[in-house]
């Protein structure tokens, strides 16, 4: 479908988002457009009904991302997500903290990983306290499933078992209950209650009472990706986890892709966490850069919030579940 | 329209402070979400919380400006979170 071109910032973002498309040579973004017509794919809905509440540069950003897999030919779904990627940094105000981290293209290899057969696990490290990250899981699994011969499994890996059962019982994931023994290092599963029958029961939702044992979980379910969440207990839970299991998988000689994302990455933290005083500022941001793969800037789910740090209007939690879709579809187009 | 906060303020968002509470007695009231005014209730076979729903009041108010119903306006303004759909049981928080 052929829209007005037309979306937030245009004139600082065109210079980079036309020298990408001409790169593989598509002239502007009207062809790119129209190339993703030809294919009957229609990324700019897609990410709309991603996230309603999307900016427009978004909608463009993945028509562009989508144009150029279709003109690389990437029959492969992981390969389009590359793709897509290279479409979303092109949309990065130049100097802006979403230019200097790469996040576009961190966002196209993270779709990548979810695709690919090797990932097995992918975990949410959350404070806890988000419900949004659990809602962006069930979608991201459901649609990579699509393209994937074993089907991807998604856990949540918190800070509090109360709260891990709370979420579980709200959402109707499955409550494992875990205890730590701190003199063996030994993981225990106490008790499994799934709280509903559905695909949403397949979503494994931990509590741990520590770093030691939110590390334990990631062992026993041998997660291979995950993201932190960055609103609750960031410096107390996720990154200490995702650092420490990082470490022990490259002694291990193990694959682990981390990705430090949330409203946290970037500015300062809320006042639960302000224990470290001045040097607090910019102190979640810090530790992501000790363990990540891949940084993203801005919220996990407020458009504008990722727009302000020069990216695309549209939360980091839904953008994952949208690369993972827009990327199946391309694949799906191109193997017609 | 000034910045980015009144992008996503200006969809009948307000600031909100939550109110919830509890007793051995009769166990949890979920009063005010961030979403809204909490309405409703959804309790699992053992009595226990799966979901609730409750009236966007930034809503309600824009849909009255328009020159709504109440009813129309209510009807619009409701939502709900969780595993409220099919809940075996459903409790007013303020009177049950």
């Amino acid at each position: 479908m052929m829209r007005e071109v037309k979306f937030e910032s245009q004139d600082r973002r065109m210079k980079q988002v036309l020298a990408a498309l001409n790169a593989v040579g598509i002239k502007d973004i009207e062809e790119a457009n129209a190339i993703c017509d030809q294919y009957g794919i229609d990324p700019y809905m897609t990410c709309e009904e991603t996230q309603q509440i999307c900016f427009e540069n978004a909608k463009w950003a993945y028509v562009c991302g989508a144009a150029i897999a279709l003109k690389k030919g990437c029959k492969v779904a992981a390969d389009a997500a590359e793709a897509i990627g290279l479409g979303l940094q092109a949309f990065c105000i130049p100097g802006s903290v979403a230019d200097d981290r790469k996040v576009g293209l961190g966002h196209g290899n993270l779709a990548a990983r979810l695709l690919r057969e090797e990932t097995k696990c992918f975990a949410f490290l959350a404070g806890h306290e988000s419900f949004a990250a659990a809602e962006g899981a069930i979608k991201i699994a459901g649609k990579a499933n699509k393209v994937r011969k074993e089907p991807l499994r998604v856990i949540l890996n918190g800070l509090g078992k109360d709260a891990a059962k709370i979420i579980s019982r709200i959402n109707g994931f499955t409550y494992v209950q875990t205890e730590f023994d701190y003199f063996t290092g030994e993981l225990k599963e106490v008790a499994r209650t799934p709280y509903s029958n559905g695909d949403r029961a397949k979503v494994n939702c931990y509590g741990a009472d520590d770093v030691r044992e939110g590390v334990a979980i990631m062992w026993k379910e041998g997660v291979d990706v995950s993201i932190t969440g960055n609103s609750t207990n960031p410096t107390r839970f996720q990154h200490p986890v995702a650092g420490t299991y990082k470490k022990e998988r490259v002694l291990a000689g193990k694959p682990y892709f981390s990705v430090a994302s949330g409203g946290g990455t970037g500015r300062t933290l809320h006042p639960d966490n302000m224990a470290a005083g001045p040097a607090s500022y910019g102190m979640t941001d810090t530790l992501g850069r000790m363990h990540s793969d891949a940084q993203f800037a801005g919220s996990s789910s407020v458009p504008a919030h990722v727009e302000m740090m020069g990216f695309l209007g549209i939360g980091n939690n839904p953008m994952v579940g949208c690369t993972v879709a827009v990327a199946v579809d391309v694949a799906q187009a191109l193997n017609k | 329209m000034v910045g980015a906060s009144l992008e996503d303020l200006g969809k009948g968002l307000r600031s909100q402070v939550g109110t919830m509470f509890g007793t051995r007695a009769k166990g949890v009231r979920y009063l005010e979400m961030t979403e809204g005014y909490c309405t409703r209730m959804a309790l699992d076979e053992n009595n226990e919380v799966i979901g609730y729903e409750f009236l966007s009041l930034g809503k309600f108010t824009d849909a009255m400006k328009k020159g709504k119903t109440p009813e129309e306006a209510l009807e619009e303004a409701k939502g709900h979170y969780g595993r409220f759909e099919n809940a075996p049981k459903y409790i007013d928080p303020r009177k049950e």
